[in-house]
């Protein structure tokens, strides 16, 4: 069983109006006048053996600013209710009804607090990336805000930020009993 | 040995692998509880790492070699690094190893932990992030600070591998 530490490859936020940012330093959701959510997108086929057992998934984002309260929520769920699409090519539309759409994998008031916050995202979404390792590859997320009011928002360090806490999926898996696992050579991460 | 509360880490191995854009920095970590080996899988059978040693686990950090970098204005300023794990290793660690207790103490697996359990088990006492090396009786003969411990876990350039014991 080997524990990946997974860099996201692609995130951003997008706004009700379908205003994108996805090259900000930080990745945000919540209430600021408008309705903002965030899409996040981590590579799993460059990582993960094909015909692996995923034993578990875990996320983690270094929240770099809050204003939101103690019973303020995050939502996090599998983008466009399964994990499978890639938010980049999505319209700014798309992005933000994908990012929301579907059931919670967590709801979780973790994030309303700076600091390197870590949640377990449960057995569907280990069932989900077990899924996707060969096809689509890829596993995204929606986060977005639940029982907000006035200005409520959180952020996370985003893939573009100078610093080096970017989100990150953590995957415990099995590689598959007729293989071990080796020092794979990675192709094609972030391309 | 990294002692942290109850915990304790004993990092063995480091290698570092550049291949096609990416990079890899992958960690064989042995994990104790009050000095006892814990599994970082309880109640679980499967292909380990490591047959007959649960304690052990190989945990890696994956990114790109190299990402753009943007200021708040959207500009591009330049290029950093992926799968830095500096920042993020102990609590990383910390997490993997909480869970893994909780398992064990719940005869649960990792995967049927609950994050409501995991919030719930918070830390009381204070954390000792030094990493301290112990004799055999358990007493600490040096005691090196954490940014002392990560340069030496960065000093394997591309293709070394340092497998100094920590």
């Amino acid at each position: 069983m080997t524990v990946s530490n997974i860099d996201c490859d692609y995130d951003g936020q997008v706004t009700s109006a379908a205003a994108v940012n996805d090259t900000g330093t930080g990745c945000g959701w919540g209430l600021n006048g408008v309705d903002i959510r965030a899409f996040i997108r981590f590579p799993l086929s460059v990582t993960i053996m094909a015909g692996s057992t995923i034993n578990d998934v875990d996320f983690q984002g270094n929240v770099n600013f809050s204003q939101m309260e103690g019973t303020e929520t995050t939502l996090i769920r599998p983008y466009n209710t399964t994990g499978d699409d890639d938010p980049q090519p999505d319209s700014g539309a798309n992005k933000y009804t994908r990012a929301a759409n579907g059931s919670n994998l967590i709801s979780t008031t973790v994030f309303d607090t700076t600091g390197s916050k870590t949640v377990d995202l449960g057995t569907t979404a280990d069932g989900q990336v077990q899924g996707n390792i060969s096809s689509p590859g890829i596993y995204s997320l929606g986060l977005s805000g639940g029982g907000l009011s006035g200005v409520d928002t959180t952020q996370i360090e985003a893939i573009e930020n100078a610093g080096t806490d970017p989100a990150t999926l953590i995957v415990d898996w099995t590689a598959p009993a007729a293989g071990t696992v080796p020092l794979r050579t990675l192709t094609g991460v972030g391309a | 040995m990294f002692a942290i509360g109850d915990f304790s880490f004993d990092v063995t191995a480091h290698e570092q692998v550049k291949a096609d854009g990416g990079i890899r920095e992958r960690f064989t970590v042995g994990l104790y509880f009050q000095g006892k080996p814990l599994s970082w899988h309880p109640n679980q059978k499967g292909a380990d790492d490591f047959p007959g040693s649960p304690h052990l686990q190989v945990i890696e950090w994956v990114g790109r070699e190299s990402v753009a970098v943007y200021n708040d204005s959207g500009k591009l300023t330049g290029t950093k690094r992926g799968a830095d794990f500096r920042t993020r290793f102990w609590t990383t660690l910390m997490h993997l190893a909480e869970k893994a207790l909780i398992a064990q103490q719940s005869g649960k697996t990792k995967a049927e932990v609950t994050d409501a359990e995991m919030q719930k088990q918070a830390f009381v006492a204070p954390i000792d992030l030094a990493a301290k090396s112990r004799d055999a009786e358990g007493k600490v003969t040096e005691e090196r600070s954490l940014e002392e411990a990560v340069a030496k876990l960065t000093k394997a350039d591309a293709g070394e591998t340092s497998n100094d014991r920590l």
